[in-house]
């Protein structure tokens, strides 16, 4: 399979969103927001898929106001995100979506420099929503992106190798239990993942040693001190080597068989950036029944573009010296453009009133 | 609501006469089921909504996303019996769902009949008629969503499309669906009624267990999205329920912790149905704890919405 490169593809970002987060939007527009267009900080939830069936989604609810420590729903990761809410159905049409992407962009690429995103890695998922809600007919329209930063030359998979089989035997069930570990699902972790405490964050290494498969999850910081630049260094066929092996680990949302999904798109250029990777093997871990499934989980080697010097700064005007990014999400019909939602037959009283007989 | 609001909640276990639970029984239930089956987490709803009597971030439960292939009424042949070998379980208690076929004869349409009514007894030789009423409910049900994505959504600056061949979209039905907008003319909002028919119907679902105070049960809520992700209309969620369920026990009621409506399994029967389910391990000689309530109630539910694929395969009874 080595040196037969492919272009990795991967599974575009969904957004889901609950009616407790229009319902919390509203009553925070009419008391706190008022007129004020300014940027708002919320937290989205987000998932490995747990169907064959669908993608897991980005999930925002009236919790998403409240601060990534909100919600503690396991196995669910926390991202930070920006809503941007309209006064009027005009300022949602004039506004700057361009700019806004631009902004995003800049700000993940910082954080990718500046070694943040290391140490945080939710930063790389940055999301943010443009919004305007008619509050008296309850009907919102929106529009989210998921930035992902463009790379010099397009990222290729050279193989693609169910964990099941690329750790045979029960090796592969420790890495799976490893995973769980860090995502806070084993069995003893639910009652230490208390409320208040912060949801794991959405990727992670994990050394699996050579022999045995027995697998630890480590920070994504720790790539240097876990033997991350050897195993990136090595050739197209560095497994040989006798040491641990690192892999990069992700709470994968696509559902797509061999398609990874949309978060690792930035992990990536964060690899190729920071650690100066030029091939990286990830685990995108998906779940059955609520666990890692060895079976529907993947590792994708991938190549790596080799980024040269001063690559992003010279992307032209300095206000905002970051590589392009893509990722607004299309609409109901694929196209790219803003969704809407009527709740008036959830939401307003008279419904509600009349429902209640 | 007034008899609710009069009523004390339960606070002496009835668990082993009537199978009935305590919220603090609900809770330690809730609890186990979220350790089994990390699908499922507490949630803690609108905080004026919030029920004293449970821990403020344990109101309710919920499971999200949960797919749904395939409508109720279009199941053919629907036996329930493959559906628990499916879940690997032996036959201590599924004999209530095999046994109702022998008096699914007359039995199933008395009102106020036998306890055996509350379960669904989904091989009426009715069905086939009932599945055309039900397709035709449902093509009318979808119109609206179809219709729901037109040209008065504002435009945003165009956007050049972005140049990105990375990108897969998440599911086929996107893809198909854009194909069909740009061959309809590629217009303001002209492709929805064209695509709709492309789209395979992969419904989801959110479904949420709340505490009933006054029947002293877990309440099982529908919250249906079509593929879209566009909130389904109740007469939409009913395809989802087997036929039984759908006439007789399923309500839109306005959500205990939540600003909105929503369908929900009437929890009237649901201390009979359990306790004949409780009763049936007991007599296989399991045990049957007040912790495993829920995970026992699921497996009864998914005889409600036969489709809706939530995990409701773990095992009761000390396995």
């Amino acid at each position: 399979m080595a040196g037969s490169a492919e272009l990795l593809k991967f599974c575009a970002m969904e957004s889901c969103v609950d009616p407790s987060f229009w319902s919390g939007l509203a009553s925070r527009k009419l008391d706190e927001y008022q007129l004020s267009e300014a940027p708002v900080e919320i937290t989205g939830y987000l998932t490995a898929s747990r169907h064959t069936e669908v993608p897991s989604q980005l999930l925002l609810t009236g919790s998403s106001f409240e601060g990534p420590g909100a919600r503690s729903s396991q196995g669910s990761h926390a991202l930070p995100g920006r809503l941007v809410n309209f006064n009027t159905q005009e300022n949602f049409a004039r506004a700057d979506a361009k700019g806004q992407m631009r902004e995003a962009a800049a700000r993940i690429w910082a954080d990718i420099r500046s070694g943040a995103a290391e140490a945080d890695p939710s930063l790389l998922s940055r999301f943010f929503v443009l919004a305007f809600g008619d509050l008296k007919r309850y009907d919102f329209t929106y529009w989210f992106a998921f930035p992902a930063l463009k790379p010099p030359a397009p990222f290729t998979q050279l193989a693609c190798t169910p964990l099941s089989e690329w750790a045979p035997g029960g090796a592969a069930e420790r890495i799976a239990a490893a995973a769980d570990a860090w995502r806070g699902l084993s069995p003893g972790a639910a009652a230490a993942a208390a409320a208040g405490s912060l949801p794991p964050p959405p990727f992670c290494l994990l050394s699996v040693a050579a022999a045995g498969g027995e697998a630890r999850a480590l920070p994504l910081a720790e790539w240097e001190a876990g033997g991350g630049a050897a195993a990136a260094g090595a050739g197209p066929d560095g497994a040989a080597g006798a040491g641990p092996r690192l892999l990069v680990c992700m709470s994968d949302p696509s559902h797509l068989a061999s398609v990874p999904g949309w978060p690792l798109r930035n992990l990536l250029l964060l690899a190729a950036a920071r650690w100066r990777a030029r091939r990286l093997s990830v685990l995108c871990v998906r779940d059955a029944r609520g666990r890692c499934d060895a079976a529907r989980s993947f590792v994708v080697d991938v190549n790596l573009p080799e980024l040269p010097d001063g690559w992003g700064d010279a992307a032209g005007d300095a206000a905002a010296g970051a590589p392009d990014a893509v990722g607004w999400e299309t609409n109901v019909v694929g196209r790219l453009a803003p969704r809407r939602v009527d709740l008036s037959n959830l939401m307003s009283p008279a419904a509600l009133a009349e429902q209640a007989v | 609501k007034v008899a609710e609001a009069a009523l004390p909640p339960l606070s002496q276990s009835k668990f082993d006469e009537k199978r009935v639970l305590t919220p603090q029984e609900f809770v330690a239930s809730g609890d186990y089921l979220v350790r089994t089956c990390p699908t499922w987490s507490w949630e803690a709803g609108e905080p004026s909504k919030a029920k004293a009597y449970l821990p403020k971030d344990k109101q309710f439960l919920v499971t999200r996303n949960v797919p749904c292939l395939s409508r109720a009424s279009e199941l053919e042949r629907y036996d329930p019996s493959s559906e628990f070998a499916l879940a690997g379980d032996d036959d201590g208690w599924t004999a209530t769902h095999r046994d109702p076929a022998a008096d699914g004869g007359g039995g199933s349409g008395g009102g106020g009949g036998g306890g055996e009514e509350a379960i669904p007894n989904i091989e009426d030789e009715e069905e086939e008629k009932e599945e055309e009423e039900a397709s035709s409910r449902g093509g009318a049900g979808a119109a609206p969503a179809a219709a729901g994505d037109d040209g008065d959504i504002p435009d945003i600056e165009d956007l050049d499309l972005e140049d990105d061949e990375a990108a897969v979209p998440s599911r086929p039905a996107a893809a198909a669906a854009a194909a069909a907008a740009t061959s309809s003319g590629g217009g303001g909002g002209g492709g929805g009624g064209g695509a709709s028919a492309t789209i395979k119907r992969t419904r989801t679902y959110d479904l949420h267990i709340t505490y009933d105070q006054y029947y002293q049960v877990p309440r099982f809520w529908l919250v249906g999205y079509d593929e879209a992700r566009a909130p389904l209309s109740p007469a939409q969620v009913m395809d989802d329920v087997s036929e039984d369920h759908a006439k007789k026990t399923i309500t839109l009621d306005p959500h205990p912790h939540l600003p909105l409506s929503a369908a929900s399994i009437h929890p009237c029967r649901h201390a009979e149905v359990m306790k004949k389910l409780a009763d049936n391990l007991v007599e296989a000689g399991r045990e049957f704890r007040a912790d495993q309530y829920l995970v026992l109630f699921l497996k009864f539910i998914a005889s409600v919405v036969p489709t809706i694929q939530y995990d409701y395969t773990l095992s009761v009874g000390g396995e």
